[in-house]
This record gives structure tokens, sequence and C-alpha cells, in this order.
């Protein structure tokens, strides 16, 4: 019961925020949209547990932060931590955050650096591991540490071609296994390296099996939903997120034959790239697919890229498997920190051209540098392969919603011209 | 996932290649080391070591062997009938060659087997593999080529006196035979280890010989700890490069779909960059590929990279191949491996 | 002199009376070597010559009267040609590059015996005649065999070498140390009490008996007195040599015979072991010395280079 008498503290008053931004996204999803996804349930119910109810997913366990994609969470499972990826969404993180960082910096990091500063977790890290990727978050790791935090760097090039950039990541991403093993008190070997791998293996391909229906004629699943299965992995517990997502690629299998589309006959099909959508902010995935689009693609950090490649290894063997792993962290990346992005480009023309999209809507954060400086090469890119692309700078901020739907509307409606015109 | 579930390319592209190609390499190997016991003969101008020295065990016999023998002849003599079989000896070649290109190497080569053997023997003992760095692999790619243009001039320097300079002497007449540790090796399979000597007759008997079982001591040691040890330097791996862009069978990689995440690159045995990061060449039949296919096998993307004979795939990567190679098709928490 | 090792049944010191009679008077095929100065025109032609030499090794000379003598040239297909000869040489053009044999026969009547002489020599032929041997070239066949198996239909005695057994590396040609075996066929069949007599430049000749299988080997003694320290790779002739008789009479160009005497003759050349001049132990050491230096080495230099460390550990688990 409550008493008229109890004042909020800082905590409380910031997870009534954060629950108040994250039902208002839950139940657009739920509600917004025809032929609802039964199996994703499990979805709405697990953010709603997490960031509605604060409630812990991971008592007991040893819990390992991480800033970015590139900590590899193979060697995480395999040395019985569970990663929890630090990246948030929340407009009420980044505005904690706001009086810490530079009043340019990008919401992400804001948010991240926020959410430490108020030490508000469900599942707090005991240890942090900070890839020295975009400037931002490099030095956001830092300041967190200053909070009191246990934040560890990991080397992390900014060029991929190289040969000395390999030989360094692969020796960073040992040096990170030495460190957390000796953190955990057990030893990386080769068949718990061996299992994490070909687990995380299986829940990527379960992954891929998703976005194959979206390849289809009618699209059985929205682009708002696939986020937030794709966010679910940033924390979820890996068995359940496992038979969670089988669930759902059984109803998709079922939808796909029974025809089922969640987008309109003639809605454009949507390839989405830029800064990461992370619950709850996905104010620009929801706008396009409320305005009658579909995002039927992706190329961002916080979905396809974090699931489109796995590790390959070649001897299985410890030795082979950590190369392996580092490898996948960073050739196959298409993170716009590095210097040259031709492979950003190629992928983003490739997913348009695989997944039959009618146009790209890049989305920057404001203040997220790298994204917004790749804007004008892949804006002429696109302009070489004939792909209408919308660019847009937004925050996480709720105040600019009206202009971001009008100028998403506008690009929809002209997707609908050409695709008209084209019959 | 519209595919049809039980075709025929969806399981050749869903194979197993490490498995087919071990027991591809053996009947391989059987047929090239012991075929000759059971009267097979595939001719004297076979594009790979099918060691002459093996003598009757062997199924075929390797062309270069054929080619050193074919130009020790007096030039004069190549206005005749030694130059007609020596352009004809080069016609079989070719027509051999073409069939598999330099599939020869990854599925033919008794000497590409062993190597492939002993690197397994290492997987298994648990010995990390060697690479060269890429400042030094792009050295050593050279040396096949002198290898191979020496193999060609010094038999015709013995025969003849080219500009002038004196006759060399009869011991050159097989020089690469001489250093070949396919001469030592092929035949110790059929019980034959009398190749292992150093002959004293001439200084050049000694020093060729001596070479040959320094490089016999190099190649054993050298495959173990590096994959295809030998392949860079081979220079039957020249000389097939040369004749390999109308082979029928071919390497074909579609650029727009590759992500450059370098699956290819690790899983090549001959550390070919190109694979990986050629985004813009269709044929990737390059001078040390030996289209061993693991490439093929290792590559996530879907039709990104063929094998493709005579403009059909017959072999392609698919995400569902990759995946099942990889063993990650189960949620499984032990794999057998 | 060295001792030779000899397979001789101490028994054999006894020498057959016919077969000395007749050793003196042998008859065999030589082919004519051309000398590099007048090679030119003849290269052309591709005509390959031989002639008939009578004799011993040491003692010969050209045999003239070819009377009612035959050559019958089988190639490599084991297709047989036969031709007549007149005049002492005798010459053909082989078509194929590769191996021919030659068989010589001829036959007269002495005294109420049919002498039947034979000889067989292998000829290699480095260049054909490339319109009749373009299949053959393209074709590229493997298996060329020295070595007879099987005797020639036309001759009913014959003295057949087969596969020798050999200690070195070398596979074609003869070399001293090597075990030759042969067989003594009549009308087709193995005759197993036939001896044979073998006998070399060098002027060492033997008698040797065979087995109970009747097949007649030896090892090639190695001529002691010739100069290897100058010509390690020199070689030496030597004729082995069967004869056999039957009692079978009829009549042959106008001659009654009573009996029937064949001689065959194998001339035959080798050179001194390889093993003589070449280090099998040395080339092994070299070999593993090379494998020793080298995995040193390696081990050495990956532990120079950064160790992976200690918490990253092999475990079969």
């Amino acid at each position: 019961m409550h008493t008229e008498h109890t004042i909020e503290t800082p905590h409380q008053r910031q997870n009534r925020h954060k629950a108040m931004e994250a039902i208002s996204v839950i139940n657009a999803l739920k509600e917004d949209f025809k032929f609802p996804i039964q199996s994703m349930g499990y979805f709405y119910d697990l953010f709603e547990t997490v960031y509605c109810r604060h409630e812990p997913l991971h008592e007991g366990k040893v819990k390992i932060g991480t800033m970015c994609i590139q900590i590899p969470s193979e060697i995480i499972y395999a040395l019985d931590g569970v990663p929890i990826r630090l990246c948030n969404g929340f407009y009420t993180d980044d505005e904690i955050g706001s009086d810490l960082l530079p009043q340019k910096s990008c919401p992400l990091v804001k948010a991240t650096v926020g959410w430490f500063a108020s030490d508000n977790f469900s599942d707090k890290p005991d240890i942090t591991f900070s890839p020295t990727t975009c400037d931002q978050k490099t030095k956001a790791g830092a300041i967190i540490e200053s909070f009191g935090h246990t934040v560890i760097d990991v080397g992390f090039p900014r060029t991929k071609e190289s040969e000395e950039s390999h030989h360094y990541w692969r020796e960073s991403v040992k040096s990170f296994a030495v460190k957390l093993s000796k953190f955990q008190g057990k030893k990386l070997t080769r068949s718990n390296l061996e299992s994490a791998i070909k687990k995380i293996g299986y829940a990527q391909s379960l992954y891929h099996k998703l976005t194959e229906f979206r390849k289809n004629k009618a699209v059985p699943i929205l682009g708002v939903d696939m986020f937030l299965v794709t966010n679910a992995f940033f924390f979820d517990k890996i068995d359940e997120w496992i038979g969670a997502v089988e669930k759902l690629v059984a109803e998709l299998e079922q939808r796909a034959s029974a025809g089922v589309n969640v987008a309109g006959k003639a809605s454009p099909r949507i390839v989405y790239t830029g800064s990461p959508p992370i619950f709850p902010n996905y104010k620009i995935p929801l706008i396009i697919e409320q305005s009658d689009a579909v995002i039927v693609a992706d190329e961002t950090c916080s979905s396809n890229r974090m699931f489109n490649d796995m590790v390959a290894v070649d001897e299985w063997n410890l030795y082979d498997m950590i190369d392996s792993v580092s490898d996948k962290y960073l050739k196959a990346c298409t993170c716009p920190i590095f210097t040259q992005n031709d492979d950003r480009i190629r992928r983003i023309i490739q997913l348009v051209r695989s997944y039959s999209g009618d146009g790209v809507i890049y989305q920057a954060f404001a203040g997220c540098q790298v994204y917004e400086m790749e804007q004008r090469s892949v804006l002429a890119a696109m302009e070489r392969e004939g792909i209408p692309i919308l660019y847009i700078e937004s925050d996480y901020s709720p105040s600019q919603h009206g202009q971001l739907t009008t100028r998403v509307e506008a690009f929809v409606e002209s997707l609908k011209n050409r695709k008209r015109m084209k019959k | 996932m519209t595919k049809n579930k039980f075709s025929l390319r969806r399981s050749v592209n869903n194979m197993n290649l490490v498995r087919f190609r071990f027991w591809f390499q053996i009947v391989a190997f059987v047929l090239i080391v012991y075929g000759g016991y059971i009267g097979l003969d595939l001719g004297n101008k076979l594009p790979t070591f099918a060691c002459v020295f093996n003598g009757e065990g062997t199924g075929g016999k390797c062309y270069v062997g054929e080619l050193q023998h074919d130009l020790k002849h007096p030039l004069e003599g190549f206005v005749g009938f030694a130059g007609y079989a020596f352009l004809i000896s080069l016609g079989m070649f070719m027509v051999w060659f073409w069939a598999l290109n330099k599939g020869w190497c990854g599925f033919v080569c008794p000497l590409g087997t062993m190597q492939d053997w002993l690197t397994m023997v290492r997987e298994k003992s648990k010995i990390r593999y060697s690479e060269y760095s890429w400042a030094n692999r792009g050295k050593i790619k050279s040396i096949k080529y002198i290898l191979l243009i020496l193999l060609l001039l010094l038999p015709v320097m013995i025969a003849n006196s080219v500009f002038g300079l004196p006759k060399l002497p009869n011991g050159l007449s097989m020089p690469f035979c001489d250093i070949c540790p396919g001469r030592m090796m092929i035949p110790a399979f059929t019980g034959h280890f009398n190749q292992f000597y150093i002959d004293f007759s001439s200084k050049t008997d000694l020093v060729m010989t001596t070479l040959g079982m320094i490089i016999v001591g190099l190649f054993l040691v050298g495959s173990f700890v590096k994959k295809r040890f030998f392949c860079y330097f081979c220079p039957m791996a020249a000389l097939q490069y040369v004749f390999s862009k109308p082979a029928l069978l071919k390497l074909y990689k579609d650029g727009a779909k590759c992500t450059r995440c370098g699956d290819c690159y690790r899983a090549c045995d001959m550390d070919i960059l190109e694979i990986a990061d050629d985004v813009t060449s269709k044929n990737l039949v390059t001078e040390d590929c030996t289209l061993c296919l693991k490439c093929v096998a290792a590559c996530p993307e879907e039709g990104c990279l063929e094998a493709n004979f005579m403009g059909a795939t017959i072999f392609e990567s698919t995400k569902e191949g990759f995946i099942l190679r990889m063993a990650m098709d189960q949620r499984g928490e032990k794999h057998a491996h | 002199m060295r001792i030779f090792t000899f397979k001789m049944q101490t028994a054999m010191i006894l020498v057959l009376m016919s077969i000395s009679l007749f050793a003196d008077n042998l008859l065999w095929l030589d082919e004519i070597k051309k000398k590099s100065c007048c090679k030119g025109a003849d290269q052309e032609s591709g005509i390959k010559e031989f002639v008939i030499k009578k004799g011993t090794l040491q003692e010969n000379k050209k045999e003239h009267d070819c009377k009612n003598a035959v050559i019958y040239i089988r190639d490599m297909d084991r297709v047989v040609t036969e031709h007549n000869v007149s005049g002492g040489k005798i010459s053909f053009t082989p078509e194929y590059k590769g191996g021919y044999r030659l068989y010589f026969e001829q036959k007269s009547v002495h005294e109420g015996v049919l002498y039947v002489n034979l000889s067989s020599l292998r000829v290699y032929n480095k260049e054909g005649n490339i319109s009749q041997s373009l299949l053959k070239e393209i074709r590229g066949k493997t298996n060329d065999s020295h070595y007879d198996h099987e005797p020639l239909s036309q001759l009913s005695f014959e003295l057949v070498m087969e596969k020798p057994i050999k200690k070195h590396h070398i596979n074609c040609c003869l070399y001293s140390g090597d075990i030759a075996p042969f067989r003594v066929y009549y009308k087709g069949d193995i005759q197993k009490e036939i001896p044979l007599r073998v006998s070399m430049e060098s002027g060492w000749s033997n008698v040797v008996q065979p087995d109970q299988e009747g097949l007649v080997s030896f090892e090639i003694p190695r001529n002691s007195y010739a100069e290897t320290e100058k010509d390690k790779k020199h070689s030496e002739k030597m004729i082995v040599e069967a004869s056999y008789d039957v009692n079978e009479s009829g009549v042959y160009d106008g001659g009654q015979y009573r009996s029937v005497h064949y001689v065959m003759t194998l001339p035959l050349s080798f050179a001194p072991s390889p093993l003589e001049y070449e280090s099998r132990t040395l080339g092994f050491a070299t070999a593993i010395g090379v494998m020793l230096v080298f995995s040193l080495g390696l081990y050495y230099n990956r532990r120079r280079k950064r160790k992976t460390p200690k918490e990253i550990y092999f475990d079969e688990e």
C-alpha cells in the first residue's frame, strides 16, 4: 500500500521515468500494429520485467559489462560470466549524463554514463570491459571508472586492413581473456570455448532464420519487433532467448505460409542504417512503421551487425578458436569508426538488393560524429546506385517527434510514388 | 526459405567438405601412388606430382619430369620430332590441367596430400600452426617462378651451348627432380627408401643430391608447422598458373555479396589475402590457389564464393552450409568434434 | 682380384663340351652407335643399324654370311615384323619413340646337325616418326618395360631376361650387384635344366645352373680392373648364352639332319653399381640433421616470441 508521505528517492524517480518511457514503447509495439505475433509476448514481458519493474535477471551470476559489440561474448560465456551490453537508449539516463559530458556528445554515450553515474542497475555489472572504438566511448570508460566502477580498456584498432591491426587485436583479445579469467578464477579451455562459440553460433543462426522471412513479399514481422528481439540479446539469459526465438521462428514459418503481411501491399520496404536504435529509443523505427512503411533489414550494431557474422574456426583447438573469435569482431565489422568503410556501403547495397528494399533510412545520433561524417559518402554511393535515401539526425529527446514524422512520411510517400511509376 | 528441402544442390552445398576432401585425396593418392600395381596408366603428362621414381607403383607420371626430359635435346632437334613431342606433351598437359584447374593441387597431388596429413597430425597434437608475415608471404611468391625458369633452362643448357657458355654437366638433366621432396617421399610409400642418398660421382650430383636431402628435411618439418609449406615454392604451381585462365573448373567470387569478414582467408591453407579482400575480381584462382575449396566451405554469405565447372555452379557457399559445417545448427551444449 | 659373390654351384666346374666347343663362334647382335660427328644426316632418316658379330667379346669380326637369316622386330605394342637380312648390315627405321626388341635367327645344316643361332637385343629409339607416332605421343604411356616376360612365338627356343633385383634406385639399365634372372623356353615351355654361360668383356666367364623352378639368376660381378675413378659410370658388355640339343630329324635347305642344336645369345651391358659412389646413410643423416636443426630453430623461435598466457590452456574435458 502506498502511503501519502513517502518521498520519492532519486532512484525511484529515475526508475519511474524509465518505466514510463519503456511502457509507452512496449504498448505501441503491442497495440499500434495489425496482426500481432503471439510469441513476441515473451519479449514484451521481458522488457517490462527489466525496465518497468526493474527486476534482476541474473541473480547470483557474475555479470560482465561490455561497452560495445567488440567484446567477445563467446569468451565471457566460456568463463561462466553473463555479458551485459551497456549501450543505453533511455532519455532519462541521457539527461543525467548530459551534466557530465560535453553538450554535443552522443546520446547513447551520455545515457550509458548517466546510468553509471546514478548507479541504479537491476543487474549491476561486476566488471566492465570497454573497447577503444569511437572517441566518446573510449573516453567514457575513464569517466565511468571515476564513479568507482571497475572498467578495463581493451585496445581496438581503427583500421582493419593492416596486418598490424590483426595482430594487435588478437593480442588484445588474448589479454582480455586473461584478465577475465583471472577475475573469474577459471581457465579458458578448448571445451568451454568451443561450446560457447557453438551456442552463440546457434543463436546467430536463429537470427538468420528470422531475417530470411523478411525477404518474403509479405513481411511477417515488423522491424521494430526485430529490434526488440535483438535488443533482448544484450542482457537476456541466452538459453531463454534461444527458446523464445525458436518459438518465434516456428510462428513466423506459419505466418509466412499463410501469407500474413504486417505491412500494406504497397508499403515501401526500408533498409535501416546508422546509429543503433536501442530500447526504448525506437523513435525513428516506430515513425517509419507507423507511416505505412516496413523495415525489412538493417545495418546497425544493435541488430544485424551483432548477429550477421558467426565465428568461423578452421582448427578446433584453443589457439585457433581465440583467433577466430578475434577476427570475427574486427574483420567483419562495418562500424564507422574505421578509417575506410567501403564495406559498410557495399553491405547496405547488398541488403537493399537481397531484401528488395525500396529505400534506405540513415539515422545518425546528433553528436555521433563518425556516423555524421560517413553520411556524405553513403549518400553519394546510394545516388550512384539509384537507391533513394533519407538522412535523419536525431537524439533521445521526444521533442522533435512532429518534424521527424513529417520528413519520414514525405519520404515514404515519394517511395510509394516511385513504386507506382515503376509499375 | 523457398528452397526445395531435399534437392541435390542443397545437399552438395551442405556437405562436410573436410571429410569429402579427406577421402577424395586418399582415393587419388592410392590411384597415383599405387595405381601402377593394378595396371592404371594415366600417361606421362599429368599436371601433378605422380613421381617417375616411384617405379611400377605409379599410376601416371608427372609432367614436370617429362618436361625436363623433353627439353634436353640439341636445339636443331626441336625442328623435328623432339619439337613435335614437346608440343604434344605440353598440349596434353594443358588438357589434363584444364579439367581440374588447380584442383590437381588441392585434391590430387600426393605431395599436397602428404602435407595435409602432416597438418592433421599437428592439429591432433594441438600444436599451433606457423604463418608467414604478409611481407615475407609476398616475397616468397617469386621463388616458384625462379625454379620453373631454372628447370626449363638447365636441361636446354646441357644439350646446347647457350650464348656461347659451356654446356652444363649431365648431372643437371633433371634439376628439379633432384631437389623435389616428392622424389624421396612418394617412392617411400611403396616401400622404396632408396631415393634418400647423396651421390658422390660428380660435383654436380653431389650438390644436387645434397640439396635434395636438405629440402626433404625442410619439407617434413616445414609442412608439419605450416600448412602446405612446399606449395609456395612449387614450380608445377607456377607452370599451371600460366595456363590457368581457360581452365574449366573455376573459383568465382561475387564481390557484391562479400562482407570481407575474412573467414575464407582464415580457412585458406595458402594464406591468400585476395580471397577475402578482393571484391572486384570474379575469377579468384590466384597463383598460389590450390582450389581446395575450403574458402567456399567457410564462407557464410549466400552464393558469394562458388566452384564453377564450365559455367555450372557445382558447389557454392550458403549460410545453411556454413552453419552445418561449423556445427552451429543445434542447441546442444556439447558437440562432438 | 676380387672374389665374386657368385651364385655358382661348385659341382658345375665341369663345363659341358657342347658349350665350350661353340663358345668362340658365338653370334650376337650389335648396334652401330653413330658418332656425334656424322649425326646430322642419319638423324633425320632415323635409321637404326646393326651388325652380326662372331667370336668372343674380345676377339670378334663382322659376320657377312647371313644366308638363311631372319630378323624379327617386336615393338612396344608387341607387334612383330619380319625382315630378311642381306649382307652383314641390318637396318630398320623405327616409327615410334621407345623400346624395340630385335631377334636374329639363322639356320644351317652342318654334318647332319641343324644349327639354329639366335640372338636378341633391346634398342631404345629416341626419335620416332611424328605422323606414325602421334597417337602414341598423345597417350604418353608410362609403362614401357625393358623386360619381356613372354617368349616370341616365332622362335622355338628362347632365352628371356626377367626383371632384375636391385639394391639401388635406378630402374633402367643394369648395374653390377644387380641380380639378373633368366628363363629358357623351348616351344613355349620353360626348360628347367639348361645352364647359362656368361662371359664379360673383361674376359671373365662362368656357367650358371638353374634353380628348381628353372630360373637362372646371378649377381652381375663388378669389374675391378675398370678404371672407375675416372669414369664412375663406364659401361661394360656381357653376353649371356644358352644352348639346347634336340633329337629331331628333317630336311632343311636341301640338307638332311638328325638333331637340332639351338644357341641363343643375349648381349647386355652394365655399369658399376651406383652404390659405389653414393651414400644412403649420409642421405638419411643429412635429411634428419636438417629436420633437427629446423625444428629446434622453430622451437626456440616460438619460445622467444610472446607465449600464450597460462590462463589459456588446453583441456580435453
